[in-house]
């Protein structure tokens, strides 16, 4: 299946901004985050499918898209 | 006070109400500056001070932000500049919460933090340096560190909360009580070049994993503390007077941002 998967902030540093993936049926935001090895720049912040959050054990559908931004907690 | 509203229409020019006059006022009517001014906002007599904010803040705004109490958590690199932003739009009560005193390492961004002030609390220094720019502000320092369970009495007292702490635990703790409050809030965040905002909602959604922030690696630069803090400055200001605020987190992309959408 097709999934969009977008980029922010220092997940981008090394990777890309915004790429169509091909994944497997059943395939879980969180295998997509561990496949991109996001978890070794920074804890995950917001993770939205279809400009909604959702928690990381969703099951992605064909066509969607999903945004991953790191976890920022400076003040 | 009739005589004062007097002296102060007669002392005013173009409309405006000069230092000068003020400090006049005082002297005649045995009263302080934040009487003198509450008097002339009160009566829409507008201080000199204002007078750039008025094309943007009418004077009548202007005397609710004067009313109004902001309360800010972090006395840092966002809540510095908040609550200098927040001074000098003219909002009459601010309660600064921080435990901490300056370090060198805060001279690359945070505001009052200067050689002189190294080792000062940093709630202290900043109730000074502001209290310095308007006269008729009050400020009110806890020097302690928030404690959500202590510290519940401080949301109750503010209009607006502004979220200025480093700490993504705490952050997500404060949110969830002023939600419970009904108050209203104001959360930012930075990391390097990135910031997040989000305005009056919980944050377990920005906050999923566990973990240091991304800000441990990419840093805490002085123009994204001062974007930050401008935009937190501009959801406190138009919560108080009831204009339109942010409805979903901001995040991402941040080319541009209009500072209100009507």
């Amino acid at each position: 299946m097709h999934v969009l998967v977008k980029l922010f902030a220092q997940y981008r540093e090394g990777r890309f901004k915004v790429e169509q993936k091909e994944y497997q049926e059943g395939t879980t935001a969180q295998m997509i985050i561990d496949t991109l090895e996001l978890e070794r720049v920074s804890p995950l912040g917001v993770l939205m499918v279809n400009g909604r959050h959702v928690a990381p054990s969703y099951r992605l559908q064909e066509g969607d898209e999903i945004a991953l931004f790191p976890k920022v907690g400076g003040g | 006070m009739c005589e004062l509203l007097t002296f102060l229409k007669e002392a005013s020019l173009e409309g405006y109400l000069p230092l000068t006059s003020s400090f006049q006022a005082m002297e005649r009517f045995t009263c302080t500056f934040r009487e003198v001014e509450e008097m002339a906002l009160k009566h829409d007599i507008l201080p000199l001070r204002y007078k750039r904010n008025q094309k943007t803040i009418s004077t009548q705004e202007q005397y609710r932000l004067f009313q109004s109490t902001v309360l800010i958590i972090g006395c840092g690199g966002l809540g510095g500049f908040v609550a200098e932003m927040l001074t000098r739009i003219g909002v009459g009560n601010l309660i600064v919460c921080d435990g901490d005193s300056f370090e060198e390492h805060n001279l690359n961004r945070q505001n009052f933090s200067s050689p002189k002030t190294i080792g000062r609390l940093k709630a202290e220094v900043l109730k000074e340096h502001l209290e310095e720019i308007n006269p008729a502000l009050h400020v009110k320092s806890i020097p302690t560190f928030f404690d959500p369970m202590s510290d519940a009495k401080l949301i109750y007292q503010a209009d607006v909360v502004v979220d200025a702490l480093d700490n993504p635990d705490l952050k997500c703790l404060l949110a969830a009580q002023c939600h419970d409050a009904k108050k209203s809030f104001v959360h930012g965040a930075i990391a390097g070049y990135y910031s997040q905002f989000a305005t009056s909602a919980l944050l377990e959604p920005l906050y999923l994993q566990k973990g240091d922030g991304a800000e441990k690696r990419s840093g805490n630069p002085s123009f994204t503390v001062c974007f930050a803090a401008s935009i937190q400055s501009v959801e406190v200001v138009k919560l108080l007077l009831g204009k339109p605020h942010l409805q979903a987190p901001l995040m991402g992309n941040l080319w541009e941002y209009e500072l209100i959408s009507l």
